[in-house]
């Protein structure tokens, strides 16, 4: 119970986090004009922040079980500060045409990301409240950081308001299972006290799942829950979007499957028909609209949505003691993939977009790409390819790992939806490889691409193909992570 | 004795957070809002928990109402904008909702089983009780707050505070909506 000093290895990569935040912040104080050296102070420190995680990342438990410095944790922090440096390399082109303040917006950045790694190393109801709210809270102002344009300020607000609402429920929920598990918080008390229950469970412990789910399902942009995301997304600055459309997406999963699968196990034959429902109608919804957007920004918020669908399968998957790890293992995966094909298309679409007049996102403009710049259309046509899940790229392997360990814990009628669903959607992504490659060009785009887009835009898609070709080497990590944290007994389901 | 205490405090509570939804004037809304929090404050006295109650006091119903009052009053709101713009369908429609989640609530609470609640300890809501479990099993926690609020007020200046367009040189496309 007491403060044991050596907890604090458990929080280094926060502390880390938070420290280069005010670092860059203090620094746009003491020299407002030295923008680049702000960029590359956060960027060379999060890599700093990466080998911190690197060398603590096995601490395990601590602060009295309120965080948990494990390996599926340790994995997601990596990949979020990792996504955090992307998004502010390729924001520096992208800020240099707005009135944004360069330091606070790259602070704000950091102090999302740090509300993020708490949120994916919490181990108790209080400490995944205060990271979902830290990430959150940042995630509104950011959305909102060009309220000379209305779409963004209609975004911020949006999702303010409605973020707050399911806050709400996220909250009356957790109070409900608290009451229910007899005064517990952590996840894995209020499993084993749900178990004690056996067959006795109280009426508001089912309320409390109700509206916990609620609430995570609104921050994974599920449906029904989903109508705030491409409004925000396609209101928010560029970089922001890209921002969002992963990081915030990787730690809200994260915590839903700790809760779902570490804590309410037992419960699964209630919440388990309700998530198969939501993940089939989540995934054909996010698909069949997304056909119809001229908008990529609008076309990529349903994709992710739809991926949130696909997502959802691995927390199905994870109530079953069987095939939990290679559930964590397979969304680990999934998360390494989707943030190296969505980093880079936003990267292709800011460079694109700003070469137009107006600064817009017609998915026209991409008409012709081929024909004058080839590397950069090969770039974007690896991407989409990943997204929509051929083969040499490392997205088959996400779907492969996530739904193969879907089939194994019974939902075969599951993954034939999304399977169909994964069909429907190469329809959406190849229709601007086609435009690239195949029609002619209405306009000269003449980008100006700077060295750091391009090597953004190289990195990404050389690791697409990497990991395509050698799956097994991140599978590894993932399956080393997901051992360590997985599910330690079986559980025995109720009724 | 203490229940009938519960039930009419409970029962203001209830009726001034319905006033607060309704009332057209935003000062009165304000108002009944503060009645509303006066009343959970003594259902926090009422389970023992004297803290959490000067805090709601001193907190809520103290520094924050007053601090809307004061924006209220600098915006100078006209109460005359309320239930005129939404039509009777959907009111209708609205309650006709509610009162099905009634019936489904009800039917379903009939065939509840027991709803018992994790028992408290009397001595929780003291301060050094308080005290002792804010700065040890929830430290972490307490901490991690104070980076939500550092991040909240971050956000805010932000928001406000930012170069001025001139700045910008011949790049204003920001200007387009």
């Amino acid at each position: 119970m007491t403060f044991n000093p050596t907890d604090i290895l458990a929080i280094i990569p926060e502390i880390g986090i938070l420290a280069l935040a005010m670092i860059v912040i203090l620094l746009e104080l003491l020299s407002p004009r030295q923008e680049k050296l702000f960029q590359w102070v956060a960027a060379f420190g999060l890599i700093a922040v990466i080998a911190l995680t690197v060398i603590f990342g096995n601490h395990g438990s601590a602060f009295s079980g309120m965080i948990a410095l494990d390996g599926f944790s340790a994995f997601l922090i990596i990949l979020i500060t990792a996504v955090t440096a992307a998004v502010i390399l390729m924001s520096g082109d992208y800020l240099r045409g707005t009135n944004i303040r360069h330091g606070e917006y790259y602070g704000m950045l950091m102090i999302a990301s740090c509300g993020m790694m708490i949120l994916v190393s919490a181990t108790d109801l209080v400490t995944v409240f205060l990271g979902i709210e830290t990430m959150s809270i940042s995630l509104y102002v950011l959305a909102g950081l060009r309220p000379e344009k209305a779409r963004s300020s209609e975004a911020a607000l949006k999702y303010f308001l409605l973020g707050a609402f399911a806050t709400g429920f996220l909250l009356y929920g957790m109070a409900l299972i608290y009451g229910a598990s007899g005064g517990k918080t952590n996840l894995a008390e209020i499993a084993s006290a749900i178990t004690r229950l056996d067959k006795a469970i109280p009426i508001h412990l089912y309320a409390g799942v109700g509206l916990i789910s609620i609430g995570l399902l609104f921050k994974v942009a599920a449906f029904p829950f989903h109508f705030w995301s491409p409004d925000v997304y396609q209101g928010s600055p560029t970089p922001v979007t890209a921002f969002m459309s992963v990081a915030p997406k990787a730690a809200a999963f994260a915590a839903f499957l700790r809760i779902f699968g570490g804590a309410l196990p037992d419960l699964g034959t209630v919440w388990i028909p309700v998530i198969w429902v939501v993940a089939a109608v989540t995934m054909t919804v996010g698909n069949i609209t997304a056909l119809a957007q001229k908008d990529i920004k609008r076309m990529l918020a349903y994709s992710s949505i739809s991926h949130a669908g696909y997502l959802l399968l691995a927390v199905l998957a994870s109530a079953t003691y069987e095939v939990n790890k290679e559930a964590m293992a397979g969304m680990m995966f999934y998360f390494v993939a989707y943030a190296l094909m969505n980093v880079g298309a936003f990267t292709v679409a800011i460079l694109i977009s700003r070469s137009r007049e107006k600064g817009d996102y017609q998915i026209d403009d991409y008409k012709g790409l081929a024909a004058e710049h080839p590397w950069i259309a090969a770039g974007m046509a690896i991407f989409l390819i990943s997204l929509s899940g051929i083969p040499p790229a490392i997205g088959f392997f996400g779907k492969l790992y996530v739904f193969s360990a879907a089939v194994k814990a019974g939902f075969v009628g599951l993954v034939v939806i999304a399977v169909l669903n994964s069909v429907v959607s190469v329809y959406y992504y190849l229709r601007i490889v086609v435009y690239m490659y195949m029609r002619p060009k209405e306009v000269s785009l003449s980008l100006k691409p700077s060295v750091v887009t391009l090597a953004l835009i190289a990195i990404c898609a050389v690791f697409i193909l990497l990991g395509g070709v050698l799956p097994g080497k991140v599978m590894n990590l993932a399956d080393q992570g997901a051992t360590q944290s997985g599910l330690e007994k079986p559980v025995a389901m109720i009724r | 004795m203490e229940i009938i205490l519960f039930i009419i405090t409970a029962l203001i509570a209830l009726a001034s957070a319905l006033m607060v939804i309704t009332r057209k004037s935003p000062i009165a809304s304000v108002l009944f809002l503060v009645l509303t929090f006066v009343c959970i404050a003594v259902l926090y006295v009422m389970l023992g928990a004297q803290f959490i109650a000067a805090m709601q006091i001193i907190v809520y119903a103290g520094a924050i109402m007053v601090l809307f009052l004061f924006v209220l009053m600098l915006l100078n709101l006209r109460g005359n904008q309320g239930w005129e713009n939404i039509s009777p369908a959907r009111i209708g429609l609205g309650f006709a909702a509610a009162g099905l989640l009634l019936l489904v609530a009800v039917a379903w609470l009939k065939t509840a089983g027991s709803m018992e609640v994790a028992g408290l300890d009397p001595e929780m809501g003291t301060v050094s009780a308080f005290g002792d479990v804010l700065f040890q099993r929830f430290l972490l926690p307490f901490e991690i707050a104070s980076v939500l609020l550092l991040g909240a007020i971050i956000g805010v200046v932000a928001m406000i505070k930012r170069k001025p367009l001139a700045e910008l040189g011949e790049d204003k496309e920001g200007k387009v909506s």
